[in-house]
């Protein structure tokens, strides 16, 4: 062999270049040596705890989305969430009297099971998996549970959060367990519950079990590679549950800034442009639905004219509207995965976005050391900024409602002043609705003054 | 690799020798460039790569305790930056076409072909054993495995490296 290596050293000194200039030209720093390399530590843990705190609060920024969901619409399937990246893996590492599980879609967390089989702790290895664990309700459906319905609520979870497409054939869960009896039979159960879960919810999602060593585990995992479960439940129970706090302990400085610049700034930069992006969306939905409530002279928005037998031929500004609601409610659906089905729900989301959105929101801005800077992005990326404007001033529900209530009020009062004769299209809002997001009436609808009956 | 010597010279560096630091360079450039090389898997890459190292060696020269191993501590600097710039490459990736992976070592140089017959741990194996002259035990430190393992692994690739020429040969 040593004639190769000979062979591959003078290979390697034939490929070796010259230092930089610019290396060779930076000053090397003057301190004296005997800095102690705990002294130099401070910053990081400085930067550290700026770091977890943004991961938390991406996390913020994440979860609201499927809360909203569920909230607005209980009946909504997990896999009824804007489709991500398909696939995954679930690892079910047994052996012993305490175990442990990983799950992988993508997301991949670590979960530690005790002797009975319920989990003790969940431990994310990846970015995406500390959003997952993060999550509102996670510990809840997770921890204390047996590992086939943790396994089956952290699918769910990972389902909402758009990790997973469970309607798209090409998705995929690997579910590996280590070569131990327990673990096979652990595995085997996990499978089984998890294929009649996604079969009851009518999803396609394709899950493929095998095992793997310890060892396998450890790397695949991310993990130092150890031989004894016990030996990794020891490591992991010592160290943070989430990822960024375990990767950012590790770095130096310089690399914790750039983790921070790219990892976390450039997560939080996406889950905060899809946010307002949606939030955008419902903003456009609303003001549409409240022209339409204005064009018909507070008859009935969207779901009430179209659920009516009336026409609105004649009434170009009204059909536009229309048309436009219409588009843009099935582009919603299609884009975020609910359909909504009601003023109700629209203003639920609406003001769901006014109030938790715009809270996380401006937390993540100010980690982001605050809102021009994360303007200035935005510009960068051809983003629109002035959605940022528009969220802050977005009124609460109360002030919504007071302020349509007044506003009922005026209207009706002028139109007992006014003429009877006056056109729907002398009070109908320009092509931009000016109106803030706000409630139209769902009530029954009343009979419409002002509408052509076919 | 003398890792006295690397301790002495990172001594030097210290105290604003800026010829030690160009002799560091020399005598560690290979096993930096070799070690980044297997995770970036690109010559250019490595090079880059390799340059920004060695200016975070000088930046961070006061962050080294004298005589805690600096071959150590310059190895852990190269493979943090390796991932690091991965894990970038990883996201530019997903943003843009994935590029074509390109060699530039010559077909069927011992570089090339440890590129194509070892997996990324065998090859860090044999780097850190050839080129920074680590024991198994110390390697399997670094590499968080047992030592048996790095031996095995250490065998493994050397009997692949071995058949691999013999057969271009």
């Amino acid at each position: 062999m040593k004639d190769i290596f000979e062979k591959w050293d003078k290979e390697l000194d034939s490929k070796m270049t010259r230092l930089r200039q610019d290396v060779l030209d930076e000053p090397i720093p003057t301190k004296p040596f005997e800095i102690k390399e705990a002294k130099k530590k401070k910053p990081i843990f400085k930067y550290m705890s700026i770091a977890c705190s943004i991961a938390a609060v991406i996390v913020l920024c994440i979860c609201i989305i499927p809360l909203l969901r569920s909230g607005t619409d209980p009946q909504l399937p997990p896999s009824s969430v804007a489709p991500n990246t398909p696939g995954g893996t679930v690892i079910v590492p047994l052996q012993g009297e305490t175990s442990m599980i990983t799950v992988e879609i993508n997301p991949r967390t670590l979960f530690i099971i005790d002797k009975d089989g319920k989990v003790t702790d969940a431990v994310a290895t990846n970015e995406d998996a500390d959003v997952v664990i993060m999550s509102e309700g996670f510990d809840e459906a997770v921890i204390g549970k047996g590992i086939s319905d943790a396994i089956v609520n952290y699918v769910d979870f990972v389902s909402r959060l758009g990790y997973i497409d469970t309607t798209s054939e090409d998705s995929q869960i690997k579910i590996t367990a280590n070569e131990s009896e327990s673990g096979k039979k652990a595995l085997s159960g996990a499978k089984e519950k998890l294929q009649s879960h996604l079969s009851s919810i009518g999803a396609v999602t394709s899950i493929v079990d095998k095992t793997a060593t310890v060892e396998e585990i450890c790397e695949l995992n991310g993990l130092d590679r150890l031989d004894k479960i016990e030996k990794v439940v020891d490591k992991i129970s010592s160290e943070s549950p989430f990822f960024s706090d375990r990767t950012v302990g590790a770095l130096d400085e310089e690399e914790l800034v750039d983790y921070y610049k790219d990892v976390i700034k450039g997560t939080l930069r996406v889950e905060v442009t899809k946010s307002l992006q949606m939030a955008y969306d419902v903003l456009e939905l609303t003001r549409l639905n409240e022209a339409i409530w204005y064009s018909t002279m507070f008859w009935g928005d969207y779901w009430a004219l179209v659920g009516s037998d009336l026409t609105i031929k004649g009434y170009e500004l009204l059909e536009e509207y229309v048309a436009k609601m219409g588009e843009k409610l099935s582009a919603f659906k299609e884009n975020y995965g609910i359909e909504i089905t009601g003023s109700d729900q629209l203003i639920s989301l609406a003001y769901g976005l006014s109030e938790e959105w715009l809270k996380g929101i401006e937390n993540s801005l100010e980690k982001l050391d605050g809102i021009e800077e994360y303007k200035k992005l935005f510009d960068h990326f051809g983003k629109e900024t002035d959605i940022f404007e528009k969220l802050d001033k977005t009124p609460t529900r109360d002030e919504v409602l007071e302020e349509k209530k007044n506003f009922i009020k005026e209207q009706n009062s002028n139109r007992l002043d006014k003429s009877k004769g006056e056109k729907p299209s002398e009070s109908q809002p320009s092509d931009e609705p000016k109106g803030e997001p706000g409630e139209p009436p769902t009530g029954a609808p009343n009979e419409p003054s002002h509408r052509t009956k076919e | 690799m003398d890792k006295k010597y690397i301790d002495e010279l990172l001594y030097k560096i210290s105290t604003g020798d800026n010829k030690a630091f160009e002799e560091l360079y020399i005598k560690t450039r290979k096993g930096v460039f070799s070690l980044l090389y297997t995770y970036l898997e690109n010559y250019h890459d490595a090079e880059d790569a390799m340059q920004t190292v060695y200016l975070r060696i000088k930046r961070g020269i006061h962050s080294y305790s004298v005589g805690t191993n600096g071959s150590a501590w310059i190895l852990q600097i190269a493979k943090n930056y390796a991932l690091t710039e991965l894990k970038r490459h990883r996201q530019t990736v997903d943003l843009e076409s994935v590029p074509e992976q390109s060699y530039d070592f010559e077909f069927n140089s011992v570089s090339d072909i440890m590129k194509r017959v070892l997996s990324p741990d065998e090859q860090r194996i044999v780097v850190l054993h050839v080129l920074w002259d680590y024991k198994h035990k110390e390697i399997g430190k670094v590499m968080g495995m047992p030592t048996g393992t790095v031996t095995s692994k250490y065998k493994r690739a050397l009997e692949k490296l071995r058949n691999a020429i013999k057969e271009v040969e």
